[in-house]
């Protein structure tokens, strides 16, 4: 058993309650939306415009581009929360530094974790609105749900990675955590302004496809390409705050 | 002394939650030619502040924010090792969870009347009104809803162990209640869908200017007593749970 194990027990032991709670929601919304459908649907409508599969619309309207990718981004963010400020008010603290480890792996290992975890949770929509959809006798495309949880799991690991940044910043937990929620509301409105309204810097409409090329309105539909580069940047500046929440923790006084 | 305690325990929540308020009412109205321009169709300025602060983003962000500062308690202070002086404090449990809900309900109103202060004030400098009046009705709105959202928050807190659980399960809550009031049989009772008294949409198209004698008229105040209720009765079932609780 190497070093990274135990921190990775470690960092799950810390969070598992929060991430079986927010995956039990999530699941709950996807299970729900397929086999309450009749109720719903009257209420997660499609505009006007919109030509293709009812079914397709209304599931869009409830998972990917409304409420259950508002859930997927503030458990994100809770998942994220937590870290040696928070054993610091616990008093653990002082344990966790007399580890034989160095301060970046301890780091490293919960942001590993839970970028796992934000993988298990972009997945989990794929997983339950097919095997729902199918016992439901519905159908929604298996690409589209992958393709989604492509652009879930893109998104969700820059708000992971921001949430982290702001646990490290914070003595409060729960200053992080409003600090968190503000940037998730204050950043998209940020970037609507020019000169950042040129480029598609919103990470809550890459990841929903709205007003994107590569999302059709009309019909709820992701096409063409993915955007791969977009993707590419959103990991890669993800993986910065990451390594800036290290460094901040290699230099701090926890005492 | 009681109350000097919670406001130190939560004091920074508060100043984060109104910072980030203010600067997000200041951008609105900064800002308003250039997204007013951008819009579909032409937006008169009450229309695009009511849709920009009262009925999205900010509108979000204030729901956010009262759920953060519904968290914390004595169930969380174990975990920290210090209930045990907050136990040993010579008030009761009733006392504590009263006088912690009654900070974080000011707390909350004031937040929901910093909008209305700062968008009134700061509208001439962009050489548009929006009356002060019509302001002060939405947090008015926002007071009210959001004495529920502390106290499904503070609930929570209450009987849920861990620090984010509380806060997960009040977004799950809001999201399921939202989506209960829309549903065809509860749709029937528009005093019963929270978010939507929030959004305050009647006050939106109301024309001509509001003044301070028909302040009270066209707000919905059977809705906000049936809410300042219901906020009261579940922070009677949170001080009733703590009271018959080991820790």
């Amino acid at each position: 058993m190497n070093g990274m194990t135990p921190l990775l027990l470690k960092a799950w032991r810390e969070s598992s309650g929060r991430f079986l709670l927010g995956a039990a929601l999530l699941s709950a919304i996807c299970v729900l939306g397929v086999f309450c459908r009749g109720s719903l649907m009257k209420v997660f409508v499609p505009n006007e415009a919109f030509t293709g599969d009812p079914y397709i619309g209304y599931i869009y309207h409830l998972i990917y581009g409304g409420p259950g990718r508002g859930l997927f981004i503030i458990l994100v963010i809770v998942l994220a929360l937590g870290g040696l400020q928070r054993e610091r008010l616990h008093r653990t603290v002082g344990f966790t530094l007399a580890l034989p480890m160095k301060r970046a792996w301890l780091v490293l290992a919960q942001a590993l974790l839970g970028i796992g975890q934000v993988v298990v949770l972009s997945a989990l929509p794929l997983l339950l609105l097919g095997m729902c959809s199918w016992l439901a006798h519905v159908s929604y495309p298996l690409e589209q749900m992958l393709r989604f949880g492509l652009l879930w799991l893109a998104g969700g690991t820059v708000f992971y990675a921001v949430a982290i940044l702001a646990a490290t910043l914070f003595d409060s937990e729960y200053t992080a955590l409003a600090a968190s929620f503000v940037f998730t509301i204050f950043y998209p409105i940020t970037v609507m302004f020019p000169p950042l309204s040129r480029y598609p810097l919103n990470v809550h409409h890459i990841m929903s496809g709205l007003s994107m090329p590569y999302f059709d309105a009309n019909k709820a539909l992701l096409v063409g390409e993915p955007p791969w580069i977009l993707l590419a940047s959103m990991i890669a500046v993800a993986g910065v705050l990451i390594v800036l929440a290290v460094q901040i923790v290699k230099h701090r006084d926890y005492s | 002394m009681l109350w000097y305690k919670m406001w130190r325990e939560s004091w920074i929540r508060f100043a984060v939650s109104s910072v980030a308020l203010l600067w997000m009412c200041g951008a609105v109205v900064l800002l308003q030619r250039q997204v007013r321009a951008h819009a579909d169709e032409p937006l008169s300025y009450a229309h695009y502040i009511w849709s920009a602060v009262y009925k999205a983003n900010v509108l979000d962000l204030f729901i956010l924010l009262v759920i953060v500062l519904g968290l914390g308690g004595v169930l969380q202070e174990s975990a920290q090792g210090t209930a045990g002086f907050t136990l040993s404090l010579p008030v009761s449990r009733w006392r504590l969870i009263a006088v912690r809900a009654a900070m974080g309900w000011a707390q909350v109103a004031i937040l929901a009347l910093l909008p209305a202060l700062l968008i009134s004030m700061l509208s001439p400098f962009v050489g548009e009104v929006f009356p002060l009046a019509r302001a002060l009705q939405f947090s008015v709105l926002w007071a009210g809803c959001g004495m529920v959202i502390f106290a499904m928050s503070f609930f929570f807190s209450v009987v849920l162990p861990g620090s984010y659980s509380p806060a997960i399960a009040s977004v799950a809550g809001l999201l399921a209640y939202s989506a209960l009031a829309d549903l065809p049989l509860l749709e029937r009772y528009p005093p019963l869908d929270l978010l939507k008294t929030m959004h305050g949409e009647q006050l939106s198209n109301i024309q001509g200017k509001a003044s301070l004698a028909s302040f009270a008229v066209p707000l919905p105040w059977l809705s906000l007593s049936l809410y300042a209720l219901v906020a009261l009765c579940i922070v009677w079932a949170a001080g009733s749970t703590m009271a018959h609780r080991d820790f």
